[in-house]
């Protein structure tokens, strides 16, 4: 009695520190993808291990059901369902694995995710196929070996992964930045680009153009430049409309993401598309930073829907009062650069083409999972 | 768990926590944990009808409660413990909050309903809170109908440091910047603040009155002694979003005249010179703040609502957990499952609620559909506020209206920009509802009414007419012009404009010759009736305090009401007071009930300490000797009476040895035969009282 009393009000806990998080997600108190991403994999880590199921699948659909509900509370932040989906992967391979093991012909069996192109031989017909088997005997036997304490390893050393994402993207700023190059930024407001041009300066010497980014990232574009320029990088402040004019001194442009899809395109922050256009005329390369984490099964097939509306009144002066009455403002706060205007995408696992995204999609996430 | 019943009457608790926990908690973080005062009731008509039947602070704004903007905000300000006040269809309120997520455990806030039954004012809830004693630290004061996005942290650290300096910074305003004609500012209710450009520190209050043509507003020449730069400003929008320290309830119920917060306590607060309060404004310049405070600005924050001046307070952040707004562009909100017929059109700007249907050819721009509405074929509706479960029929054209709940709008019908048609109303086929019409179906004294000429043969409902308005208030017109949901724009708009041209240059001219304004005779003259009328009354009253045996707090306060009501001096105060008391002993005297010495006793004795409140430096002390002595010179046994008095009030060290010597040193005190004659006897006085002091300094 007392243990099922206990357990009650630990799940009554967890259900409230859950609506907590909805909530908090829903007023943008945590806001960004790195901090989203952190949060939402500490929360399926309570979550999991508060939970209790016979069968994985049953698991499997209570996470889905509470990633549907983070997703609703900011649906155009993608990095709270990539962890979530993250996480469902994770489970399905730890269920495969034992139940693989079970069967006892576990050469043929065990999956080859670890290696990207063993999923040119995964299809999902074969999946399926497994699942429905692992249910039916699953139901005999039930499952032997626990599978909780893998899980939760699985998902401690996802949230290590977030930690360290930026140092190891940082690490191959020397392979990229020559000697004396002008790098070009337009996204002030990413930790990982930072980082990545903060490493690169302990062994080049390089100029840095950091754009102004008007209206929603202007306090922190001058806090990004100040930090670069105390670690000693010769940092220049532009606004946004002096891109184009220098553009043609700029030897590469280093952006940050808010999210990356699965065609290789972005949602970078708003005024990011026409810059990368303006480097394309001028036949300048154009280097993504970027964590797995932000990688998204997602396709864009309606942009608009992806894009976040923000503040109006960082735009239009509110106090304007004939203006506020008669003009409709719009302030997108990101922008979709499709993946032709970008040559390479720098992410902890390695630098690729934005059309090889799509098969990092499939290392990482399962088809099951694209939907919520 | 339903709500438990507590000690304290009608208060209930709905928060789960158990008090002992609560109170454990105080004592852990006195310093982060921040209270909020949530005044549910606006003490106003302005939504009549339509409050009849619904508390203004649970009408729907794109279609959700005005209520929970507020406790958003004061989630996203991060406060600790709300008390919601309730007066008005308390039993809804607290139903409303019983069942919405603030009371789960989730709640960023534990929240408490406090019922104010009786109060007709927020300064009748001030005082109640203060009588149940709830309020224990600086605490935010909100009504239920504001919308609002700033940041708090800058604001709230601002006021503590204030305070951390000086205690007698009893109050923070936020102030939003909007440029005079903004339309999310209530016309009816623009105010003059004076604020100090380098402290913030508001000096002066004045509401302006915007149908009475304002020519000029009367400042303190004080206040330009003690201010080098003074900013008169008349471009807030003024959400009455305050901090307040634990003074502010006390102070109301100091002084039970104060009923509005802003035009009797702020101003009062600031004219009265003796209690040496301050209040600050903070004038907020980016972000949102607004107060849904009459139809206008109902239309006006729905609007900005709708073009998200209130990121991330927006219908697609789906506030409650019902909801499934999704944002298309143009500001077009959608909730999951709408019927949209195929050539309807949908224009910007727009807020549509689930199970709503619209059929062919019906043109919507600019407006809210609640849940579950069904609209006809060729309907036409612009900027109007529909809520749930309305039936529109074909053809009908509505143009910023609101139509509540259940309503039904017959065929071909036209409802004119304006108008209000309350909760299930219906109105027949091919009627037209004119713009300044408010119908409803409220059966508030029992028997059902149904004005056909209003709603057509077949429909439901009358015209509703707002009297008690008209009789306690004035301004009736003004207010009914400038608050309905269509502003008058052609009649109103240039009044303001008028006079805030002509303010300014009032006020520039004012300062240029300030000294010269003061000393005018008018002025004077007017002032001099008021202390004539002040001297009578205050003396009157502390007579009947004499007379009836009233307690000394009491008599006190009744003191201190007339001198803010008169604007009185203290050096006034002080007259009355020593006019009556002496007046008291004299009589004592006369009729042989006592000696003179034991009279002055028995009298100075039991209502001396009056002048503790009346007395404070020594320049007031020698004030006071002389206003006595000038007394004694119309009494018989003048001289006995001074001389025992100042020997009383020596002992009860309300005079002090330095000030009366000062005194008897003044020229004033000799300045003609009667005052010399009363005078006889205090040399002698004197005499002991230094040989006294030397015996002492000896020993």
């Amino acid at each position: 009695m007392l243990a099922t009393g206990a357990h009650i009000t630990k799940e009554k806990d967890l259900n409230a520190h859950i609506e907590g998080f909805v909530a908090q997600l829903k007023r943008r108190q945590i806001q960004g993808s790195y901090n989203v991403a952190l949060a939402t994999a500490q929360l399926l880590l309570r979550v999991v291990s508060a939970a209790r199921w016979t069968h994985i699948d049953q698991l499997v659909t209570q996470i889905k059901i509470l990633g549907k509900r983070l997703q609703g509370a900011q649906p155009r932040e993608l990095a709270c369902g990539n962890i979530i989906r993250r996480v469902l992967a994770l489970i399905r391979e730890e269920s495969e694995d034992t139940n693989g093991s079970e069967s006892g012909d576990g050469v043929a069996n065990s999956p080859l995710i670890t290696s990207m192109f063993s999923l040119l031989s995964t299809n999902d017909e074969y999946g399926a196929n497994r699942l429905s088997q692992s249910l039916m005997d699953g139901t005999g036997k039930s499952i032997k070996k626990d599978l909780k304490p893998y899980i939760i390893e699985g998902i401690q050393e996802l949230i290590d992964e977030l930690r360290n994402i930026d140092e190891s993207i940082a690490s191959m700023g020397v392979e990229m930045i020559h000697e004396n190059e002008t790098i070009l930024t337009p996204t002030p407001n990413s930790k990982t680009v930072l980082k990545f041009l903060l490493r690169t300066a302990q062994k080049r010497k390089f100029t840095v153009l950091v754009v102004e980014v008007f209206p929603n990232d202007v306090e922190k574009t001058h806090e990004f430049a100040l930090k670069l320029a105390e670690a000693g990088i010769e940092t220049t402040v532009i606004t946004d409309a002096m891109v184009y004019s220098i553009m043609g001194r700029v030897g590469k442009v280093v952006l940050g993401t808010h999210a990356v899809l699965a065609n290789g395109g972005l949602l970078a922050s708003a005024g990011a598309a026409m810059i990368c256009q303006c480097a394309n005329v001028h036949r300048t390369p154009v280097v993504v930073c970027t964590g797995l984490y932000k990688l998204s099964p997602m396709y864009p097939f309606d942009v608009e829907s992806l894009i976040e509306v923000g503040d109006t009144g960082k735009v239009l002066a509110f106090e304007d009062g004939s203006l506020v009455d008669k003009v409709n403002v719009v302030n997108p706060l990101y922008d979709y650069v499709p993946p032709e205007s970008v040559d390479l995408c720098i992410t902890n696992m390695g630098g690729y083409s934005p059309s090889f995204m799509y098969r990092l999609v499939l290392d990482h996430y399962r088809q099951e999972d694209a939907t919520l | 768990m339903g709500p438990k019943k507590t000690g304290q009457g009608n208060k209930t608790k709905v928060s789960k926590q158990p008090s002992q926990q609560n109170a454990t908690q105080e004592d852990t973080n006195q310093e982060e944990r921040l209270q909020a005062i949530v005044l549910s009731d606006s003490y106003q008509t302005r939504f009549q009808p339509l409050t009849l039947e619904t508390p203004r602070c649970l009408l729907p704004l794109c279609n959700t409660a005005l209520l929970e903007y507020t406790f958003e905000f004061l989630a996203l300000a991060g406060v600790s413990e709300v008390i919601v006040v309730c007066c008005a269809h308390a039993d809804q309120i607290k139903e409303y909050i019983a069942h919405s997520r603030w009371s789960n455990p989730s709640s960023p806030f534990t929240i408490e309903t406090v019922l104010s039954p009786e109060s007709v004012s927020v300064g009748d809830a001030m005082r109640d809170l203060d009588a149940k004693g709830l309020i224990t630290s600086d605490f935010l004061l909100v009504s239920g109908d504001i919308v609002c996005n700033v940041p708090f942290d800058k604001v709230l650290a601002a006021h503590r440091q204030r305070r951390a300096k000086d205690k007698n910074a009893i109050m923070t305003m936020v102030l939003r910047e909007a440029s005079p004609l903004h339309r999310t500012r209530a016309r009816a209710e623009s105010a003059i603040f004076v604020l100090d450009e380098q402290t913030n520190q508001c000096v002066h209050y004045e509401e302006v009155k915007t149908r009475k043509h304002m020519q000029q507003i009367s400042l303190d020449p004080e206040i330009f002694n003690k201010h080098t730069d003074l900013a008169i400003r008349n471009d807030f929008i003024d959400c009455h979003i305050d901090i307040c320290s634990p003074d502010v309830p006390a102070l109301f119920t100091e002084n039970f005249d104060y009923n509005h917060i802003r035009k009797d306590f702020v101003h009062g607060i600031l004219t009265s010179d003796l209690l040496g309060k301050t209040i600050f404004a903070h004038v907020v310049t980016d972000n949102y703040a607004a107060r849904v405070r009459s139809l206008q600005t109902y239309d006006a924050v729905s609007k900005d609502v709708i073009s998200r001046w209130t990121y991330p307070i927006t219908p697609d952040s789906n506030l409650l957990a019902d909801q499934t707004f999704q944002y298309q562009r143009g500001h077009i909100y959608k909730e999951e499952d709408i019927v949209l017929a195929r050539s309807c059109r949908i224009n910007s700007c727009t807020v549509i609620g689930a199970g709503t249907a619209v059929n062919d050819g019906t043109v919507i721009t600019g407006s809210v559909i609640g849940r579950r509405c069904k609209i006809g074929k060729n309907v036409s509706i612009q900027s109007a506020y529909i809520w749930d479960d309305v039936t529109i029929e074909d053809d009908a054209i509505i143009e910023s209206a609101i139509i509540a709940n259940g309503a039904v709008i017959g065929t071909s019908s036209r409802v004119a920009p304006g108008a209000i048609v309350s909760y299930n109303v219906k109105i027949d086929s091919n009627v037209t509802v004119d713009g300044n019409k408010r119908l409803t179906r409220y059966l508030g004294d029992g028997h059902k009414r149904v004005d056909k000429d209003a709603v057509g043969e077949h429909g439901d409902g009358y015209v509703y007419e707002d009297d008690s308005e008209a009789e306690e208030d004035d301004d009736y017109e003004e207010i009914v012009n400038s608050s309905g949901l269509v502003y008058n724009m052609a009649s109103l708009n240039a009044s303001d404009t008028s006079f805030s041209t002509t303010s300014a240059d009032q006020m520039h001219r004012k300062t240029r010759r300030r000294r010269v304004s003061t000393a005018s005779s008018n002025t004077m003259a007017s002032e001099d009736s008021d202390e004539d009328s002040f001297l009578r009354e205050a003396q009157a009253s502390v007579e009947r305090a004499i007379a009836e045996n009233h307690d000394l707090d009491i008599a006190a306060l009744e003191l201190s009401t007339l001198r803010m009501a008169k604007n009185a001096q203290f050096h006034d105060v002080r007259a009355a007071t020593i006019a009556a008391l002496i007046g008291r002993i004299s009589h004592l005297i006369n009729s042989n009930t006592l000696k003179a010495r034991a009279a002055v006793e028995s009298v100075l004795n039991q209502w001396g300490p009056l002048f503790r409140r009346q007395v404070f430096d020594q320049a007031d002390q020698i004030d006071f000797l002389l206003l006595v002595q000038r007394d004694c010179t119309r009494r018989m046994q003048g001289s006995t009476i001074l001389l025992h008095a100042i020997n009383c009030l020596y002992d009860q060290d309300i005079l002090e040895e330095e000030s009366i010597l000062k005194w008897w040193q003044a020229p004033q005190s000799k300045e003609d035969a009667d005052m010399v004659k009363v005078g006889e006897l205090v040399p002698r006085w004197l005499e002991w009282l230094t040989t006294a002091e030397e015996e002492s300094d000896s020993e």
